[in-house]
């Protein structure tokens, strides 16, 4: 339980950090998108610390929960935490469909778990789906806008998903994973179940981008199909993690708060210059520090959270 | 909260109960392509043109133009027909086989609607196909001018009908800079920036300008009094984008957009609605 | 409809041939994808569009000048960064992330550079009007840019099979511990294949404003998927499967737009998805390494 101590404090921390900033700052859509962009760094850790598939079409996940959130309250009449459960559902169902793409390996998964995100935003967008997605034109789901309870359920899918992470940190799952991705063939030779491992951490990784998708349609209510499709998604959530260290806790939590606040600061107004920095952010990760920020510590034998 | 929308976020979005948000430009929907409908429906049998096709790309701005235009177009007596609608993805930059396959359903006019890049592509590819159409009409033209003009050039855009904006109108403003002084400061501003003056930078400047009124207008800075204050300036305010009129809904319709075409120097006349026209549509040479 | 679609998607395939031939290149030699491919394309395009706006150069002088040029300046990109990233432990997965951040800056440095503006030549610096090829009216513009397609392509092919440096290519491409244990200099060979990968990239660029109607900052990421498309319907790893992945690709969109117009854009990610799952060697090819 000890062990457990920084961890539950880090997470604790963050959480009531947010919960501060939500209720005394003026920009609650800015702590609101923190949020979101928290969830969905730790929810890419799951899958791309644990197990090493990197998955540049996470959005796919985030823009099909934003559809089943939109479609559940436009067509069943739903409450919002119903239609969440939806959202889930139509982000557990993607996460079900591409689980072959587990078998490529490498760029190969990365690039075509892509080409299905794309895939499922064209076939939302299309206009031949008009009557059930409203098609390119977009959706408006004000019936249910309620910015500070959608908020709420944001910090609490955060919670959880912290709360994952560090049983996959520390729990057997976690290092019978690991094990996984850095030696397959002998993790399978010591009786480890490999394929349904991934799978698990695929469809965690899946459902927790799906909810964050449906609280995000909630919160902002009036959305087109390349707002929640936007690549710049699952492009923040893979340089937040990257940029402070996957398979921890702090790294993803770092990596957002640092990059998501300079994003703030200049890449609203320059998007260029933000963009030129993360990407040379990245070059020098790679060459110099692979393993993110944390490593620098981490090398140095230091347990961090 | 209050949401000022400089050039017309989907029509969806405006309803009567939706107090957030403003729109400084026309609408997509029913607005913009009036005019586009009135011309085909009034002037079209006269000049020859009662076989449309209908191409656009798939998303927000240009699909929801073709589904206004279509219905306007199918009307009980309308006096001309659909040959050929289709839908394109906006990320299509290849239009040969389309304008073939429109060419086989041998219409008269045919209007393509899509964004820049869209335009620029069909437009081009019109030119280099080979292929005739008594008239063609697209979106950007008028409303990008400079961009068009750049990669299609005269000879491309010769005889092509489309909106004209505030872009060709030049009206004269009560508030705000005329076009050519607009065009001045814009070319100061933003000349190096690699982006083409355009109705976009109209919208802007007019954003601006109805911003700083509604701003001298208001009691407080509250969304109610901001929306008020807004409300206020409808049907007085008169920009260089035309008069400031709000629907109840927020929707701006005071925007004008009348029918153009482009002569063989590259100059954009109006040709439709006949109160503002100052020339008439040549029909038969693109 | 159906004939125009056939034609017009050969003459348009070739080019996409051309598109893709880069990207495998330097996979097959160095099994890295280089995510910053079409952002490379983009920039041969503004090359072009400089070089004639600026010093009146007809695109068919650009295009020597440009792939020289890129091949150039490739060889020190190749020092900088790619020695130290093949030797460490994940390789493939680090390589792909960090051309994807080269691809963000280049990006972002072009955004910054040239604008947002669409940018284009007109078509007379190549060829005005159209041509009859197979029974079926194309532009003259794009016979030109897929006939230099089909030059380049053929020259490559030349080189790979009836040179020395192409034989010592190929014994890497096949398994590069038995190529440098015969005494093949592997970094030399990659170096030389990173450099002809990205002139080849700078050489397709120059002919993008006539394919695609014009060019933007932005355009690289879209191209680097469809690029990936017609390299893995041929074969990861094979450049010459490049050819039959471009053609695959030029007939199918013009087919998919001729009779499922509005579902056109699904085709490159349709397209590689099932490959990858279905026929991961390519239509006509070698296995690639999975999981």
């Amino acid at each position: 339980m000890r062990r457990l101590l920084p961890d539950l404090g880090l997470a604790a921390f963050l959480l009531a950090a947010l919960t501060a900033a939500e209720f005394l700052y003026r920009n609650e859509l800015l702590v609101f998108n923190f949020t979101i962009f928290f969830i969905l760094a730790q929810g890419l850790n799951a899958i791309y610390g644990f197990t090493g598939y990197l998955p540049f079409g996470y959005v796919g996940f985030f823009g099909a929960g934003a559809y089943g959130f939109a479609l559940a309250v436009m067509h069943l009449g739903s409450a919002p935490l119903p239609a969440l459960g939806l959202a889930g559902a139509a982000g557990l169902a993607l996460g079900l469909l591409l689980t072959p793409l587990l078998r490529l390996s490498g760029a190969y998964f990365a690039i075509a778990n892509l080409a299905a995100a794309q895939a499922v935003y064209q076939v939302i967008a299309n206009p031949a789906l008009e009557p059930l997605t409203r098609g390119p034109y977009g959706v408006s789901l004000a019936s249910v806008f309620a910015p500070r309870a959608s908020f709420l359920a944001a910090l609490a899918l955060l919670a959880l998903l912290l709360g994952v992470v560090i049983w996959l940190r520390r729990g057997e799952m976690g290092l019978a994973l690991k094990a996984i991705r850095d030696d397959p063939l002998s993790a399978a030779m010591a009786g480890i179940p490999v394929v349904r491992l991934r799978v698990l951490a695929w469809l965690v990784s899946a459902l927790a981008a799906a909810l964050a998708g449906g609280i995000y349609a909630w919160h902002i209510s009036v959305f087109y199909p390349e707002t929640v499709f936007d690549l710049s998604f699952s492009v923040f959530a893979i340089v937040f993690t990257l940029f402070g260290g996957a398979a921890t806790l702090s790294g993803p939590i770092l990596g957002a708060a640092l990059l998501y606040g300079l994003y703030n600061l200049i890449g609203i107004t320059v998007p260029q210059y933000f963009q030129l920095i993360y990407g040379a952010l990245i070059v020098a990760l790679m060459l110099f520090l692979p393993r993110g920020l944390l490593s620098l510590l981490t090398d140095r034998g230091h347990d961090v959270p | 909260m209050l949401l000022f929308d400089p050039t017309g976020t989907g029509a969806a979005f405006f309803s009567k109960d939706n107090p957030y948000i403003v729109l400084l430009a026309d609408p997509v929907s029913s607005v913009w392509p009036r005019y586009l409908w009135e011309f085909v429906l009034n002037e079209g049998p006269k000049l020859g043109l009662k076989r449309i096709a209908l191409l656009y790309a798939t998303n927000d701005f240009t699909g929801t133009q073709a589904n206004a235009l279509r219905t306007a177009l199918k009307a009980p007596g309308s006096p001309v027909e659909i040959v050929f609608d289709e839908g394109v993805p906006t990320s299509t930059s290849n239009y040969t086989v389309l304008i073939d396959n429109i060419a086989a359903a041998n219409p008269d006019l045919v209007i393509e609607l899509g964004y820049t890049g869209n335009d620029i592509a069909f437009l081009r590819n019109l030119q280099d196909s080979g292929q005739k159409f008594k008239a063609v009409f697209a979106l950007y033209p008028g409303i990008e001018t400079n961009v068009l003009m750049k990669n299609v050039d005269k000879s491309g855009l010769a005889g092509i009908f489309t909106y004209v904006t505030a872009l060709g109108l030049d009206l004269k403003p009560e508030a705000g800079l005329s076009l050519a002084e607009l065009r001045e400061a814009y070319e100061k501003a933003y000349g190096n920036t690699g982006v083409e003056f355009g109705w976009n930078a109209i919208a802007g400047h007019v954003t601006g300008i109805v911003i700083t009124e509604a701003l001298a207008h208001a009691d407080t800075l509250a969304q109610e009094d901001l929306r008020k204050a807004v409300f206020s300036l409808s049907g007085k305010l008169k920009t260089l984008d035309g008069t400031f009129e709000l629907r109840e809904d927020g929707a701006q319709i005071g925007e004008l957009t009348p029918i153009g075409q482009f002569d063989a120097e590259g100059n954009l006349r109006v040709v439709y609605p006949p109160e503002l026209a100052n020339a008439k549509p040549v029909i038969g040479q693109t | 409809m159906l004939l125009h679609a056939l034609a017009g998607g050969l003459v348009y395939g070739c080019y996409f041939a051309l598109l893709g031939l880069g990207l495998n290149l330097v996979f097959g030699v160095m099994r890295i994808v280089n995510l910053a491919h079409g952002d490379l394309i983009m920039l041969g395009a503004m090359a072009a569009y400089f070089l004639y706006h600026l010093a009146g150069l007809s695109p068919l002088w650009a295009a020597p000048l440009v792939a020289g040029g890129f091949f150039l300046l490739a060889l020190p990109l190749y020092a900088a960064l790619l020695p130290r990233l093949l030797a460490a432990r994940e390789a493939e997965m680090l390589s792909f992330t960090l051309f994807f951040g080269l691809q963000q800056i280049i990006e972002a440095l072009a955004a910054i550079a040239f604008g947002p503006s669409e940018r284009s030549l007109p078509a007379r610096s190549l060829a005005a009007g159209p041509i009859v090829l197979l029974g079926q009216s194309v532009p003259k513009s794009w016979a030109f840019s897929a006939l230099v397609a089909v030059i380049a392509i053929g020259l490559f092919y030349l080189s790979l099979h009836h040179t020395r440096l192409g034989l010592f290519t190929r014994a890497v491409m096949a398994s590069p511990e038995e190529a440098a244990a015969s005494g093949i200099d592997l970094s030399r060979i990659s170096a030389i294949a990173f450099g002809l990968g990205v002139a080849l990239a700078g050489l397709a660029g120059v002919f993008a404003p006539f394919m695609l109607g014009s060019v933007t900052p932005a355009m690289g990421a879209s191209l680097n998927l469809v690029a990936f498309a017609t390299v893995v319907v041929g074969s990861l790893g094979a450049p010459l499967g490049t050819i039959f992945g471009g053609l695959v690709y030029g007939v199918g969109l013009l087919l998919m737009q001729t009779y499922f117009s509005t579902w056109a854009d699904l085709l490159p990610d349709l397209l590689l998805i099932a490959i990858l799952l279905f026929r991961p060697s390519g239509l006509l090819g070698r296995r690639l390494r999975v999981a």
